[in-house]
């Protein structure tokens, strides 16, 4: 019955004259009319059309205006029907405003002038072509958005397949030359070969620049995961002293111009991923060497906090971070010295941040008078939502210190 | 741990698809006085652990024809006693490392020949 574009517009009066009158008066108008005789007609023609304007008389037998109001507005199929009511009796203010509540939109007193009755009707007609325009955008444009995001979604997808093959790809030649670097190294320090130190001194820098390379590419990885919030973190009871122990010897390796020294509580058992955490010690510590090119002493610090958060601090006497650059330094490629060779990708505090805001801890930079530079780290001990492991942590800990202070 | 006695003569498996790591660990093993079997995926690995039931298991993830994990399954499925088994992987993300993590022993590639060295010690104590 109804067309797409079309406007129905629903007549609803017991006196067939009235019906008639109403008919000739918005004949003129680009809307589809409907006569019905009685609430019931009303109803029933409502069920089976959409209706976009209802004119109808107050009073009439069996069910009166405001009822048939009440119902119509009821249905969440006509919330956008416009209600006008069309009314002999002389209405009070308290009338007007009952048939307000029940939804009309507008009174047209008898006798009706023909002019205003079809300008009324015009003007609505023409709210409700407007609001299905609207409806109809809107329903395009979500249609749109979804479209588009599935496509997203799937171009992620694509990229991370990418770069799980990518990691395995570029890792796997990489395993292969260091190890070969290792073996030869191991072999030319074998007697009967009587290698000179240049030589093994090479092999060691072969496989110092393949382990270089090996945690640039990780980075790099590690940030494309980053960009989507694809680093997902596993909390894991981790001993973050035993951790920082573990690198702090893997680093000592790596430099013999630097001294490293660690203060920490004997045992620190944290709710972390055990990754993340390791990625950002290591960050931290590569940082404080790569920062004091001329050696120096760097301290280590892991403590429990009072408060229900493990403190990790590094602290070096390097080169420092000049002032204009400190505003910047959690940033995607930042770098605090461009001038020289000596920053990597500028994504190692920028990683770091990430990881740790993901553990709903924290990452300061401090920059004492003296020079240097000192980065601490609050983690929480307790991962968050995760009550029954939580609980195993603190029967964990060697000793309690203090109640933790329920930062939930 | 394996608790390996001095006198365990059984080999140690290192299955990995890519030759020059594959061969890689089997000289570092076989220097320290160590037999080892070699095979380049999970089904050549299954072959071996019949033919000669080893004590440790070194363990590649990807690879063609039968994958670590695949194997891992089907090594399951082996009438016991079984291998531990180190999982050497080059997985980037977190969430399949800490699964890997967690696994009886792992390795991440690219690693320190020292440090298989250390895990192969752990695991089964060379003689």
């Amino acid at each position: 019955m109804s067309g797409n574009d079309q406007v129905n517009v629903l007549m609803v009066d017991d006196q067939p004259g009235k019906l008639l009158s109403y008919e000739t008066i918005l004949a003129d108008l680009d809307v589809n009319l409907i006569k019905a005789s009685s609430p019931r007609e009303a109803l029933d023609c409502l069920l089976k059309n959409k209706i976009a304007i209802v004119l109808m008389d107050v009073v009439m037998p069996e069910m009166d205006g405001f009822e048939l109001a009440a119902m119509i507005r009821d249905h969440p199929r006509y919330q956008q029907t416009a209600i006008v009511f069309v009314s002999a009796e002389r209405l009070t203010d308290l009338d007007r405003l009952k048939g307000y509540e029940m939804g009309a939109v507008d009174y047209i007193p008898v006798p009706v002038i023909p002019d205003i009755l079809r300008a009324k009707v015009s003007v609505l007609a023409e709210l409700f072509r407007k609001t299905r325009q609207l409806e109809g955008m809107n329903v395009e444009l979500e249609r749109r958005v979804e479209e588009r995001t599935a496509e997203l979604e799937a171009a992620l997808q694509v990229r991370d397949d990418f770069l799980s093959v990518a990691a395995h790809e570029l890792k796997t030649p990489l395993t292969g030359l260091r190890a070969t670097a290792q073996i030869l190294a191991r072999r030319a320090q074998k007697s009967e070969l009587n290698a000179p130190d240049w030589f093994s001194d090479g092999l060691r820098t072969l496989d110092q620049q393949a382990d270089r390379l090996t945690r640039l590419i990780a980075q790099l990885l590690d940030v494309s995961r980053l960009e989507h919030g694809k680093l997902r973190v596993e909390y894991k009871a981790v001993d973050l002293t035993a951790l920082t122990e573990k690198l702090i010897t893997t680093f000592k390796a790596r430099t013999n111009k630097h001294t490293l020294t660690l203060s920490a509580d004997p045992a620190l058992v944290a709710e972390v991923d055990p990754v993340g955490a390791e990625q950002i010690l290591s960050n931290l510590l590569d940082n404080a060497i790569k920062y004091s090119p001329d050696g120096g002493h760097i301290e280590i610090e892991v403590r429990r906090t009072d408060d229900g958060y493990a403190r990790l601090m590094v602290r070096d006497h390097g080169i420092g971070i000049p002032v204009e650059k400190r505003e910047a330094i959690f940033g995607r490629f930042y770098q605090a010295h461009t001038e020289d060779h000596r920053s990597g990708l500028g994504l190692g505090l920028y990683i770091s941040h990430q990881i740790i805001e993901q553990h709903d801890g924290k990452i300061t930079a401090e920059f004492p008078d003296d020079g240097g530079t000192r980065f601490v780290v609050s983690l929480p001990l307790s991962a968050r939502d995760w009550p029954a492991a939580s609980a195993q942590v603190k029967a964990a800990r060697p000793k309690v210190t203090a109640p933790p202070a329920g930062r939930m | 741990m394996s608790g390996a006695d001095q006198g365990d003569q059984r080999p140690i498996l290192v299955v990995d698809d890519d030759a020059v790591i594959l061969n890689a660990v089997e000289y570092i093993l076989s220097d320290q006085g160590c037999a080892v079997v070699i095979a380049n995926n999970g089904r050549e690995a299954l072959d071996r652990v019949h033919s000669a039931p080893p004590r440790l298991i070194l363990l590649d993830m990807k690879m063609p024809v039968m994958d670590g994990w695949a194997f891992v399954a089907a090594y399951r499925d082996v009438p016991g006693p079984h291998a531990p088994i180190i999982r050497m992987t080059a997985a980037q993300d977190s969430r399949s490392r800490a699964t890997e993590i967690s696994a009886e022993g792992f390795i991440a590639k690219p690693f320190d020949l020292d440090d298989v060295l250390a895990i192969v010690q752990r695991h089964a104590p060379l003689s």
